[in-house]
Order: structure tokens, then C-alpha cells, then sequence
């Protein structure tokens, strides 16, 4: 049976012009574990009950690219070299002055053997099995142990120095993709490389151990396997926390906790409530995720979690405390992520909305659309006008300096917002005047969208090619934590084209990513090409 | 993080250790010459400009009343103005104004301005995410004083992740380093171990074992033909960062002080805090100069456009990235915040006081030439930016205090001439004791297309 499909498989790929069919992109092979994965990893391979804390106090990497998992970030100063063998000791010593961790790893003390741990252990440690040299070569490490551990038996000794020293290997740091063998469009990864690309992907953390059965059972090798295993790791609960973070990320989730507002103007503002909106953004999002949801469904669901606070801000009737419900919003007031009241309250001030923010934000972030940095600004804009709309068109609309960026591309889609004030409320007034939230949109191609107001705006995004098109791109960059090349943009548009066409949903599109070769294969040639 | 070695002892709270394995190696990969003496260099960077004349009418709040010597005396008695609040080191100061930055800003001043302020290089990108194209002067000087796998402390009073988050240390073009912005986690670094002899020689055996092992391992990925260069970059990196060295170093501080550094561990990064941490790491970069944990390093306070929300006089305020447009947004339009330019004012005197606070911890351990620590340092509070709203790149503000163990004629307020500031970057190389080869001033920092040189009036 699992013959027949497999060759059913290899059918539709060789005759299909699905996402599977693509090339491969030349990418670099060792990715550093971040900090949150070597902790997730160290947690998994000990079995430890909490997270050792230990990262926190590792050399932090810089921000560069996107995501947190980009491969330019990950580097290894001699700083965090430092950092790594602290905490390969610290975490060496603990294992073997606990009985419990000791046990997990040495279940049977009077009959353990130096070669047997170290084949077991370091296929957990590595994600692989190691070779014979390899474990020559541990072995000699923990031979060597009991001279320099006299507070030891010479048995413990060795396990302590030779988990100290594949922490510090280079096959646990890194992701270490060694498959060298081509075939026609590049070089398959093998069966462990694939498994640990799962893992990391999904739970940010090394392989289980049915994972770690797949590979050795050769079933990754081939788009079903992998869909089967990736469907599994999928509906873990785990996966929840990495899509979490994607979502975080992507959509700058982080920003919404550490809000002020003018509580004067706001009498449903307190201090507390930006981290509500944050939790509620994320709840949100996790849900349109774990509900097979789409892109679509982040734009224009009215599905909420809300507590009291948030009640008052959407306006929602009924008894709500500090927990968080999941009620329905009111669907001529709001419609996906853009109308919660998180990305709003973020886009606007003290008192006031700032249209500019929620258009750049949109244009940059959901539309993929880059937009120049500004030219130096003067001073002293005269603005006039009795709303925030009229004051901005003012001084950034037609016939201004700003005319180029605001008055085509940033302004129409922030202004589609003037119904929700700086917390996110609705309102039908600004000043006392009625709010202007019609406009229209022009997208790069030149197709021109109008909208009443952000509802008929939200929804008509999340039936534009742009938006599947954008969710896509930060899909496959954080799936594949490097920055896209160009070669990428094929797989991009054909997922772009699955999202929006055939209405599948954020998991699908990740189980099409982890099937094709841009997932499973690399390509043969050393240098990765330039940017798009 | 940090390479332990030599120990001053019972000096400020810190305690014995034993000087182990290497011995002082200076400038092994200088390709300028070699420093014959430890001066210790810090760069402190505030954000969003300082409050100083030249913007709409604003009076001059900044800078002492004229140029010339400084006395105690004569800077206390100048209330009105910033840097009145160092008049105890008046001194020690050297006073720069004059210094502008090369390179506009690639659409974002404070990106353009951070990027600039330590490195004097062009900026590459766009935006908030400009790069440098040079590497920055801690890690020029790191890589010619400190001894071989010894860093610059790369500190940071503020959230990792932000807006513009970090953007003050490169290792390299492009290269911008990670900040460790929580103080626990720092001194936990600094601090050594302490054992008997033949315990520390077993642990720098059994080091050196899986040292051994691991650096097998990675001379066979890196003799893999098909690394990109990329990641062949990467690996080398990590290669060259494993030694064999630093065992048995202690840099100890009370344990009340350690306390409160571990009482906020959870919220190291939030605003309420950012005065605190900032005022912790500067403690623990004295701690770190005067255990000869490290010689050089650099602190950014808030964010690349600092939005801490400052007190001030026990208020707590807009953000500080808002105070210094003077309105209430983040950028040039919205409405006014009235008295920004006081509000601003009084920020300055908050970042003069936690300069003082360095300058007194500095002077309170003694130096390496028998003097302070200050004697023996040069320490620098800038800022990527000129004043507030024009976000302007010329007089940029440069604090100097430390006598660079003589190099330096401090007790000054001199005006540079407009000259760009890889000018004084160069003078500060020279003040930590690098030249070039034939024994001249070092003089070509920063990006090629710059006038080269040093600012002779800062120097004795």
C-alpha cells in the first residue's frame, strides 16, 4: 500500500506543475541552533522537566533579517563559544549528580558500556547515528575522563565529559547538512537532514523518536513520507508555540505590549491593556492556524478572544472577566487582524490615530510592497483641515512634497482605519466631523481597488493576489530561516496561487512547502545566487 | 564571553584569583603597532541628540560658556548647562566640539547616525535597516589590546528587539554583534572560578580534551569542498573562537549589588528599569576594566530612536524619541509637546549623571600606572545625532573623560573645526596606544574616502 502511493507520489510530481516540481535554491548548509532551539533541544535530549534557563544568559544575536531563525544572524563569536562550554558543563555536571537524569541515560549502572551510551547518546545529540570514527573518537574522550573527574567513578566521569563535549560538537550546534550524492535537480538531503528540518521547523526542537524510526526506516526520502511525519509533527501541540512565533514576528506582535495611551481621552486604556492585545492578537492567529484556517481568514474573521478590558474596547456586550473569551464581533465594525484592536492602538499615538503608520505597516508587511525611506522632512508643515485625514492630506496629498509615497500608496490604505481611534475603538466621528474612511488602492501591477472603509478594504486584501502572495514569501522565509533568492519566487507565486485559489488553508501550505524540493533538497552549486 | 587573566587585588569588592596559563600578548594580529601599556577605552552612546543650540531659537543648554581650560570651580558654577554635572572631573574631561558625521542617512537619521558613530564607515541599506560597511572602533582596538580570544563587552541598557534595536558594534562590515542588555547575565561571565591549583589544572585538561576533539570536527567540515563562503565564514569563526585558555579569574562584586542585578532578571528590558540596567553595566564595565577582564567595550542606551519614557522631576514622560522631535509622534508632525526642549534638556542631565556615576566608579579602583582607573581609561559619552528635531549630523556631542594614561590633555573644552569624526576615533586609537608601523600617529580609521588624521588639540 504505502509502495502504491509512493509511486502515485512520484507521478504527480514528475507530471504536475505543483510547488513540488521546483528547483531547489542554493542556500547555506549549517544553520546555528538559535537560543530558544538549543534550549527546546537540550529540554528534549535530558528530559528535563523546565527549560534550563541557561540561554538567557548566552551572548545575544544581533537583529538582522527578519526572523529570529535567519541564518545571518547566527554566528559564533568567542564570546558565545564561551557561553556554549559554560553551559555544556553546567548542564553535563547537573545530568550526572541527579539520579533521574542520570538513570534516563545510564538505566542499568552495573552493566553500562562506554560504546553503547555513546552510540545512543550521540544519535540523540547529533540527530543522527555517528560514525564509526566518531565514536572512536568519543570514546578516547571518555576514556580519558576518570583521570581529570577523581570526584567520579570512572563510568560517570566519562558520561559527564562526553555529554560536555557534544554540546560543544559542532553536529549538535549546527544543523549540519552533509549530503554530498546529486541527482538531477540537486542534492536530496538525506533522511536524518529531513528530520531534523522537521523538528526544527515545527517544534523547534530536535527529532522524536518516531521521527528519529522515520529516517532510520528511509521513509523521508520521498514527498509522502515526509507529508505523513509533517502532518504528525503538524497536529502536536507544540506546533501551536511555532507558529506563535512566526506570527509574532511577521506581524510585529511584539510592539502592541508596551503601549501608552492618554487615559484621559481613554477611559478604557490602563497600562496593562497593550499586553492583552498582544494575547488576544496571538490567540487570534493561533486559532485561524490550528482551525485549518487561510489567509483569508486572518483578514476577515470576526472571531475574538476578549476579557473585560477588550470587551469594552470592541464594545461587546455581556459578563467578562480577567479570562479570555471567544465571542463574534460585530461584522460591519471589524474583520480580521487589521481591525483588532492590537494593530491599531501600535499605528497611532497618545490620543491620536497616525493613518501613515497603519498604511506603511500594510503596504510593507502585508502587501510585501516596499516603499522608499523618506526624504529629509521640513520642518514646519502647515497643516489644515479639521480631521486627521484632512491634516494629513494637507500635508502629504496631492500636489505636496509627499504626493509620490503618501498620496498613491500610504495614505488610501491608512485612511481605510480612521474608523478606530488610538486604542482600536470604533467610531463614526473625528473631532465632531463624520470620519472619511473611503478611499482607493492602486497595487504595484496596476490594478486599482476602492473601498468604503476598512471592512470592504480587508476583505477585498484577502482576495488579492499581493496578500497570498506576501504571507506566503514570510512563510517560506521563516520555514526556511535564510532570506528568499530569486529562484524562490517560483515556489512563492505557486503557493501564492494555492492559498488564494484553491482557498487552502496555512497548514496546507506549509505540508506543500515541507513536500517540495526547496524543503528537501539543495542545490548542487556552492555559491547561493544574489538577492532578488 | 570574557577572558579572565591578571587580578588586581582587594580593590572595589573584588576579590583574589589565580593568575593561570597565558601570559600578556599585545596586538598578536596588529597590523598597526603594538600598545605598550593597558589604557582601557568605553564607549557610551545616548540616542536622539542632546538639547543644544542651533534649532529654532533654542538656548544653549549643553556645552560650557566658552572654550579653554576647565576647573571644577568654573563648570559647577554653569547650572544651566548639561555638562555642568561632571564639573567634579572637570579635570579629566576632554571636551569636543566640532566633530560631524560623513555619511547622510540612508532615510533614517538615527539608523544613519548609530550606524556611523563608532565605525566613521559609509552606510549600506536602507531605512531602519541601514549596516555599517566598517567595523567599529571597540572591535579595532580589541583586536590590537585585548589578548587573544578576549572581546569588547558589547552592552546594551534596552529591549533586543525593537524598531531599530542594537546598532553600535560591528566585528566587521556588516557584521553588527548582539548586546547583552541583562546585567546578571553579564557579571555571571565575569565572575571566575575559584579552586586549588590542581583543580584548575584539571579543569583546563579536561577543556582542553573536548577543545581537542571539537576542533577535529571542525577542521573536517571545513575541509568540506563545497562550503559556500558563507558558511565557510561562519565555521571559521567559530573555529578560531575555541581556546585553551582562561581558568581562574574571579571579577567579584558584594553580594547586595549582585542581588539587585538578579532581582530584575525577568525585566532587565523594561522602561521602568533602563536607568538601572544602564547604571549596572557601567558598574560592571569598571568591574570588568579593573579585573583586565577586557580593555575596550560599548553601552547603547534605549533603542537606535530611544523611546524610553524618562522621569523627569519624578514624572514620567512621552518618549524620549518623541521629546526630541517635540511633538507627540515619531515623526515631524503632531501636536506639540510643550517644553519639549526643557524636557529634553533635563534628559541630558540624566545621561550626564550616569556618565558621572562611570567617571566615579572608574576613579574609585586604582589604575595600572598607579593612579585611577580614570587615569588610566578614556571614556566616551557621544550620540548619533547632533540636537533634536533637524536630526542633524554636525556638532555632534563628544564627552571625553580619562587621561589615557597621559596621552590625552584633558581639562579642556576645544572646538575640532567641523572636521569629520573619524578624526577624534583616530586620536582615541592612538590615546589606547596603537600606531601605525613606522611609529606614527594611526590615522585611517573609518571609511577610505575620509580625510585622515587626529585632532592635535586633544592630545598632550
Amino acid at each position: 500500500m504505502q509502495r502504491l502511493l509512493i509511486i502515485a507520489t512520484l507521478f504527480a510530481v514528475a507530471c504536475g506543475n505543483d510547488v513540488r516540481s521546483q528547483p531547489p535554491s542554493a542556500a547555506d548548509r549549517f544553520p546555528r541552533l538559535t537560543h530558544a532551539q538549543w534550549e527546546a533541544t537540550v529540554q528534549d535530549l535530558f528530559h528535563l522537566p523546565e527549560p534550563s534557563g541557561l540561554p538567557a544568559s548566552f551572548t545575544p544575536d544581533p537583529q538582522l533579517g527578519r526572523f529570529d531563525n535567519n541564518i545571518a544572524r547566527l554566528t559564533t563569536s568567542s564570546g558565545l563559544w564561551r557561553d556554549y562550554q559554560n553551559a555544556a558543563e553546567a548542564i553535563a555536571d547537573r545530568v550526572v549528580i541527579t539520579p533521574q537524569l542520570y538513570a534516563q541515560l545510564v538505566p542499568d549502572p552495573a552493566n553500562a558500556d562506554a560504546r553503547e551510551f555513546i552510540t545512543t547518546f550521540g544519535l540523540h545529540a547529533f540527530r543522527r547515528p555517528l560514525r564509526d570514527a566518531e565514536v572512536e573518537r568519543y570514546l578516547e574522550l571518555f576514556n580519558g575522563a576518570a583521570a581529570v573527574f577523581p570526584q567520579y567513578d570512572a563510568f560517570k566521569a566519562g558520561v559527564r565529559q562526553t555529554i560536555a563535549g557534544m554540546l560543544q560538537a559542532p553536529f549538535f550546534l549546527y544543523r549540519t547538512e552533509l549530503s554530498t550524492a546529486k541527482d538531477g535537480i540537486g542534492i536530496p538531503l538525506d533522511n536524518y537532514e529531513v528530520a531534523s528540518r522537521l523538528s526544527y521547523l515545527f517544534w523547534n526542537s530536535m527529532p522524536d523518536d518516531e521521527l528519529l524510526a522515520a529516517a532510520k526506516a528511509g521513509t523521508l526520502l520521498d514527498a509522502e513520507g515526509v507529508r505523513e511525519q509533517a502532518s504528525r509533527l503538524f497536529d502536536d501541540p507544540r506546533t501551536q508555540a511555532q507558529f506563535r512565533r512566526f506570527h509574532f514576528q511577521a506581524f510585529k506582535v511584539s510592539q502592541y505590549a508596551d503601549l501608552d495611551k492618554n487615559t484621559t481621552t481613554f477611559p478604557n486604556w490602563r497600562k496593562e491593556v497593550g499586553g492583552m492585545m498582544q494575547e488576544e492578537a496571538m490567540r487570534f492567529l493561533d486559532n485561524v492556524v490550528m482551525r485549518d484556517g487561510g489567509v483569508a481568514e486572518l483578514l476577515t474573521s470576526t472571531k475574538a478572544y476578549v476579557n473585560a478590558d477588550l470587551a469594552k474596547i470592541y464594545g461587546v456586550r455581556g459578563t467578562f472577566g480577567d479570562e479570555y473569551q471567544e465571542v463574534d464581533l460585530d461584522p460591519a465594525e471589524r474583520a480580521g487582524l487589521l481591525t483588532r484592536a492590537g494593530f491599531l492602538a501600535k499605528n497611532a499615538t497618545l490620543t491620536e490615530t497616525d493613518p501613515i503608520r497603519r498604511g506603511v505597516f500594510i503596504n510593507l508587511d502585508i502587501i510585501c510592497r516596499p516603499i522608499s525611506a523618506p526624504p529629509n522632512i521640513p520642518d514646519n508643515l502647515m497643516k489644515t483641515g479639521n480631521t486627521t485625514r484632512e491634516k494629513i492630506d494637507s500635508i502629504t496629498g496631492e500636489g505636496t512634497c509627499g504626493e509620490g509615497c503618501h498620496h498613491t500608496i500610504i495614505n488610501p490604505i491608512g485612511f481605510a482605519f480612521e474608523n478606530y481611534d488610538a486604542i482600536g475603538q470604533y467610531r463614526l466621528q473625528d473631532r465632531g466631523y463624520p470620519v472619511n474612511a473611503a478611499d482607493q488602492y492602486a497595487f504595484p501591477d496596476g490594478r486599482e481597488i476602492s473601498y468604503t472603509n476598512a471592512i470592504d478594504l480587508s476583505k477585498q486584501l484577502a482576495v488579492s493576489p499581493e496578500v497570498h502572495a506576501c504571507y506566503a514569501q514570510q512563510l517560506l522565509e521563516f520555514m526556511l530561516g535564510r532570506d528568499l533568492q530569486q529562484v524562490d519566487k517560483v515556489i512563492v507565486r505557486e503557493l501564492a496561487k494555492e492559498s488564494l485559489e484553491d482557498k487552502r488553508s496555512i497548514k496546507e501550505i506549509v505540508l506543500s512547502v515541507v513536500t517540495s524540493n526547496t524543503f528537501r533538497v539543495r542545490a548542487a552549486n556552492v555559491e547561493p545566487r544574489s538577492q532578488p | 564571553m570574557i577572558n579572565r587573566r591578571r587580578f588586581l587585588s582587594g580593590v572595589g569588592g573584588a576579590a583574589l584569583a589565580l593568575p593561570f596559563l597565558e601570559s600578556v600578548r599585545f596586538g598578536s594580529r596588529a597590523n598597526a603597532g603594538s600598545p605598550e601599556k593597558h589604557v582601557y577605552s568605553f564607549f557610551i552612546r545616548q540616542g536622539n541628540g542632546c538639547q543644544q543650540a542651533g534649532y529654532n531659537n533654542e538656548p544653549e543648554r549643553f556645552w560650557p560658556q566658552a572654550l579653554g581650560p576647565l576647573t571644577t570651580a568654573s563648570l559647577a558654577s554653569q547650572t544651566d548647562r548639561t555638562l555642568s554635572v561632571l564639573a567634579d572631573h572637570a579635570a579629566s574631561l576632554t571636551l569636543v566640539r566640532g566633530t560631524r558625521f560623513a555619511f547622510p542617512g540612508n532615510g533614517c537619521g538615527h539608523s544613519g547616525g548609530l550606524n556611523q558613530v563608532l565605525t566613521a564607515a559609509n552606510l549600506t541599506g536602507e531605512g531602519k535597516d541601514t549596516l555599517a560597511t566598517g567595523e567599529s572602533i571597540d572591535w579595532f582596538i580589541s583586536r590590537r589590546v585585548n589578548t587573544a580570544g578576549m572581546e569588547p563587552l558589547t552592552l546594551m541598557a534596552g529591549p533586543q528587539s525593537a524598531y531599530i534595536a542594537h546598532g553600535l558594534s560591528y566585528s566587521g562590515p556588516t557584521q553588527l554583534r548582539g548586546a547583552r542588555n541583562n546585567p546578571f547575565a553579564v557579571y555571571t561571565t565575569l565572575m571566575g572560578l575559584s579552586a586549588s591549583p590542581e583543580v584548575l589544572q584539571q579543569i583546563a585538561t579536561r577543556r582542553k580534551s573536548v577543545n581537542d576533539l571539537v576542533r577535529e570536527e571542525m577542521q573536517e567540515l571545513l575541509g568540506n569542498p563545497e562550503l559556500s563562503t558563507a558558511d565557510r565564514t561562519r565555521l571559521d569563526m567559530h573555529f578560531q573562537a575555541i581556546r585553551d585558555i582562561e581558568v581562574g579569574m574571579a571579577c567579584v562584586l558584594d553580594d547586595a549589588k549582585v542581588s539587585e542585578m538578579k532581582a530584575i532578571q525577568t525585566q532587565f528590558e523594561g522602561n521602568e528599569n533602563r536607568i538601572k540596567v544602564a547604571q549596572f553595566m557601567l558598574e560592571l564595565t569598571a568591574l570588568a576594566f579593573a579585573c583586565d577582564a577586557t580593555r575596550t567595550g560599548t553601552l547603547q542606551i534605549g533603542e537606535g530612536n530611544d523611546q524610553t519614557r524618562y522621569y523627569v522631576d519624578g514624572v514620567l514622560q512621552n518618549t524620549f524619541h518623541r521629546i526630541s522631535h517635540r511633538v507627540d509622534s515619531d515623526g515631524s508632525d503632531g501636536t506639540p509637546i510643550p517644553n519639549a526642549d526643557m524636557l529634553h534638556h533635563k534628559i541630558d542631565l540624566i545621561f550626564a549623571g550616569m556618565f558621572k556615576f562611570f567617571l566615579d566608579k572608574l576613579a574609585s579602583y586604582p589604575g595600572p600606572s598607579g593612579g585611577t582607573l580614570l587615569d588610566d581609561s578614556v571614556v566616551v559619552w557621544t550620540n548619533d545625532l547632533s540636537n533634536g528635531p533637524p536630526h542633524s549630523y554636525s556638532n555632534v556631542p563628544q564627552v571625553l573623560a580619562g587621561g589615557a594614561g597621559g596621552f590625552l590633555k584633558t581639562g579642556q573644552y576645544i572646538d575640532a573645526g567641523n572636521v569629520t569624526h573619524n578624526k577624534l576615533l583616530n586620536t582615541i586609537i592612538n590615546a589606547v596606544g596603537v600606531r601605525n608601523g613606522d611609529g606614527s600617529y594611526y590615522d585611517s580609521f573609518g571609511d577610505a574616502s575620509l580625510q585622515r588624521g587626529v585632532i592635535t588639540a586633544m592630545i598632550k
